[in-house]
């Protein structure tokens, strides 16, 4: 007899519960999105007969995809698709004849299989019953629907430029402060840190809010403009001011990676640098900036995806001119979670190239450290 | 006379509220191989660190050729550095490791790529110009290093313990192709290391360093055979250390037996620390030896027997290299020739911590 397999607690065995979750929380919501995004429900039902067809060349153009049991037809139902339309086939025990309904372009269609009669009203209530259970298939209409829609291109381009133009002031803020930081003291280089980080702590929205009655029309800007005798400015709903809260907001996510990448180059490679004849720009340039790349990639990759992808922020700020993608997926979802799911692959695959290609280019430096915090 | 290229005048330094050098003076000469020897810690880096720029002394001041560079950043010095661990630039390649001094000069590319083409000749790495650091062994490593140093054409090249890293038989290599190196190129080097043997024969001048202070500067020459103190004479080779007194000039007692000798200038019969080096000792039968001893142990060491050999009537165990061997547990003479002791002032040398150890501490040790 064989013996049983023990369990051996490895460490292994530790990510176990996590591959639980991830399988859970991940994978399966993921797999659910990219199905949907690949599918549509048939809706807008209205019917009509077929009457250039015969219900045996209806039949011979379909493909069986499944059945479903139907309680309120008190039969089974069983589902053809012909590439197009979906077509439900009911067997009834009610009536001996049986009925086809059809769907074609959205639309349904009952045929009397074996007289060609009209519907009859008890089945017309049977139909709209139907349409709740049944009419899920594979499109790829919703993708179309998003490149051909110059709304939603609207929307996507603006996000990328709002997300775009946050990711360059957070680099261009972050990386002096990172290097500032990394330069400092031990000791208040805690201190300071701490500073940077301490906002993380207060809830996002609060911060959010925070920022709009600074900026609002009647805020605390505008009425110091106001006791200066200036003119008070029409920030809120702005570009401007999305890109601004987003740059404080997704500032420290910028800063970290880049000073921890700093703080690990190795001192006397920066002194090898100044004994070879580079002064300190140069020094930087030349060395302290190609070794920080690995901290700045993630650091843009930790911004510009939130920042494509938030919609809270835009919302509170920008209103509804300065709607981000974000905030579109968010209202599409609500009314269409297919075309909902569509946008957010779309939105899913562009950061994934993004970081892709982000982290391809240096790929062979890793050793260097710096990634992700 | 040769010129000075570099020179330290009262050198101070205090790192962490320790002193690391003090009160440091050093005359270095253009063209000259000159090493800074000592235990880890004794202020070896540091002392190069002044040099190149990277450590700013407490006091004191940094001549280049007769001309006070304290304030001259790392970058106008003309002055180029091999680092401890190499530090070369993880994110360039071989040819732009190389080319880094002087694309930091803006010379012209095509210059740039002769210059890098005979660097690589020099330090023998033709045809490695795409490789990638990390693809390349220690030695491969070391070679960018000094080639990437060299190419800027310094006055004077400063390497701290630059063969450190490399094993035995490749740092024999990298000595003697360091040596040809200095040679042909008639760069001063500053050299760093803690392997006395490898200060004695690469080096012009060697500078022996303890605890921050200079002990003494010579020739290899000079610092073995005449060792200023008993520190220098441990530190350099292997030594049998003992208490004896200068009766007058040449003449110098040990173990009661009055030798003769080449020192002179001490006081009439000050206590003085003397220096008979292993290899110097001859090991003859009882009765032909100035002094005698029983054998306790006999090693073979390759090219001699290192022989351990317990005084009789003193308390000394005596270190001795010879070419025969002697049986264990014999009583054997030895002795040895005036040119062969060395004399130094020794009113407070701890003899224990040397190898002509007191009798009872070493048959401690050999149980
Ligand atoms: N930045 C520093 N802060 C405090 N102590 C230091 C610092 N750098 C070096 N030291 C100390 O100075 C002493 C000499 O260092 P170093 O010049 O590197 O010695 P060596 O190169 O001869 O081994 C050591 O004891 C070391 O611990
Ligand atoms: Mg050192």
């Amino acid at each position: 007899m064989k013996a049983f397999p023990k369990f051996r607690l490895t460490r292994t065995a530790f990510s176990y519960p996590y591959i639980v979750f991830a399988i859970i929380f991940l994978v399966a919501p993921l797999i659910l999105v990219v199905f949907y995004s690949f599918t549509r429900q048939v809706d807008n039902y209205s019917v009509y007969k077929d009457f250039e067809n015969s219900p045996e060349v209806i039949m011979d153009n379909l493909d069986f995809i499944g059945y479903e049991e139907d309680s309120a037809l008190s039969g089974i139902g069983t589902y053809y698709y012909n590439g197009e339309s979906l077509t439900v086939v009911n067997y009834r025990e009610k009536h001996p004849e049986t009925y086809e309904i059809f769907f074609a372009d959205g639309k349904i269609s009952l045929i009397d299989e074996y007289e060609g009669d009209e519907l009859i009203d008890e089945n017309l209530d049977n139909v709209k019953f139907l349409n709740r259970l049944t009419g899920i298939y594979f499109t790829i209409d919703n993708f179309v629907r998003f490149f051909s829609n110059g709304d939603s291109m609207k929307v996507f381009l603006r996000s990328l430029y709002i997300a775009f133009m946050s990711t360059v002031f957070c680099l261009l803020i972050g990386f002096p402060t990172a290097y500032v930081l990394s330069k400092m003291k031990e000791k208040t280089r805690n201190v300071v840190s701490v500073m940077f980080l301490l906002p993380m702590w207060i809830n996002f929205l609060l911060r959010t809010y925070a920022w709009r009655t600074l900026v609002e029309k009647t805020g605390i800007i505008n009425t110091i403009l106001d006791s200066v005798g200036l003119p008070a400015q029409n920030l809120m709903y702005t570009r401007g001011a999305v890109i601004l809260v987003m740059v404080y907001d997704f500032l420290p996510f910028m800063i970290l990676p880049i000073y921890n990448t700093l703080i690990k180059i190795d001192r006397s490679v920066i002194e090898a640098s100044y004994d070879l004849g580079a002064n300190h720009y140069r020094t930087l340039f030349h060395v302290i900036f190609p070794l920080a790349i690995p901290g700045i990639s993630s650091g843009v990759t930790m911004t510009f995806v939130p920042a494509i992808t938030a919609f809270a922020i835009s919302k509170i700020m920008g209103g509804t001119q300065c709607a981000t993608i974000g905030e579109e997926i968010e209202r599409v979802f609500n009314s269409d979670m297919w075309f909902g799911s569509a946008m957010s692959v779309i939105i899913m695959v562009l950061m994934l190239a993004s970081m892709f290609l982000i982290s391809g280019r240096n790929g062979d430096s890793d050793d260097i450290g710096g990634g992700l915090i | 006379m040769a010129e000075s290229i570099i020179r330290l005048e009262n050198i101070s330094v205090a790192l962490g509220g320790e002193q690391i050098l003090k009160d440091l003076n050093l005359n270095i000469n253009d063209k000259e191989f000159v090493t800074l020897l000592g235990p880890s810690g004794c202020g070896k880096t540091t002392t190069l660190r002044i040099i190149g720029g990277f450590q700013r002394q407490d006091s004191g001041n940094v001549f280049f050729a007769d001309e006070i560079i304290n304030d001259l950043p790392p970058y106008k010095r003309n002055v180029n550095t091999v680092f401890q661990k190499y530090a070369l630039f993880p994110h360039l390649n071989v040819f732009g490791n190389i080319a880094y001094g002087l694309k930091m000069q803006n010379v012209p590319k095509q210059v740039i790529e002769e210059r890098v083409g005979e660097m690589l000749a020099l330090v023998n790495l033709r045809g490695f110009e795409h490789r990638n650091i990390q693809s390349l062994s220690g030695g491969q490593q070391q070679r960018v290093a000094i080639a990437r140093a060299l190419v800027n054409n310094p006055h004077v090249l400063l390497l701290d313990e630059p063969l450190g890293a490399l094993d035995l038989k490749l740092r024999k290599e990298m000595q003697i192709e360091l040596k040809n190196i200095q040679v042909k190129t008639g760069i001063t080097f500053i050299y760093v290391t803690h392997d006395q043997e490898e200060a004695l024969t690469m080096s012009d001048t060697v500078v022996v360093m303890k605890g921050g202070e200079i002990q003494q500067i010579g020739t290899p020459q000079d610092i073995y055979n005449e060792p200023k103190n008993a520190f220098v004479a441990d530190f350099i080779g292997e030594s049998n250390i003992l208490p004896g007194v200068m009766i007058e000039d040449y003449r110098v007692m040990i173990c009661g037996i009055l030798f003769e000798c080449v020192d002179k200038g001490f006081d009439n019969n000050e206590k003085v620390g003397i220096v008979v080096r292993p290899e110097d000792i001859e090991i003859k039968p009882e009765k032909e030896g100035f002094l005698r001893g029983v054998v306790r142990s006999c090693v073979f060491k390759g090219v001699h027997y290192e022989m351990t050999v317990e005084q009789i009537n003193y308390p000394y165990t005596w270190l001795v290299h010879s070419t025969d061997a002697a049986q264990i547990g014999d009583t054997v003479g030895m002795c040895f020739y005036p040119n062969d002791i060395h004399v130094m002032k020794g009113e407070d040398i701890d003899y224990s911590v040397f190898s002509a150890v007191p009798k009872d501490e070493a048959e401690e040790t050999e149980e």
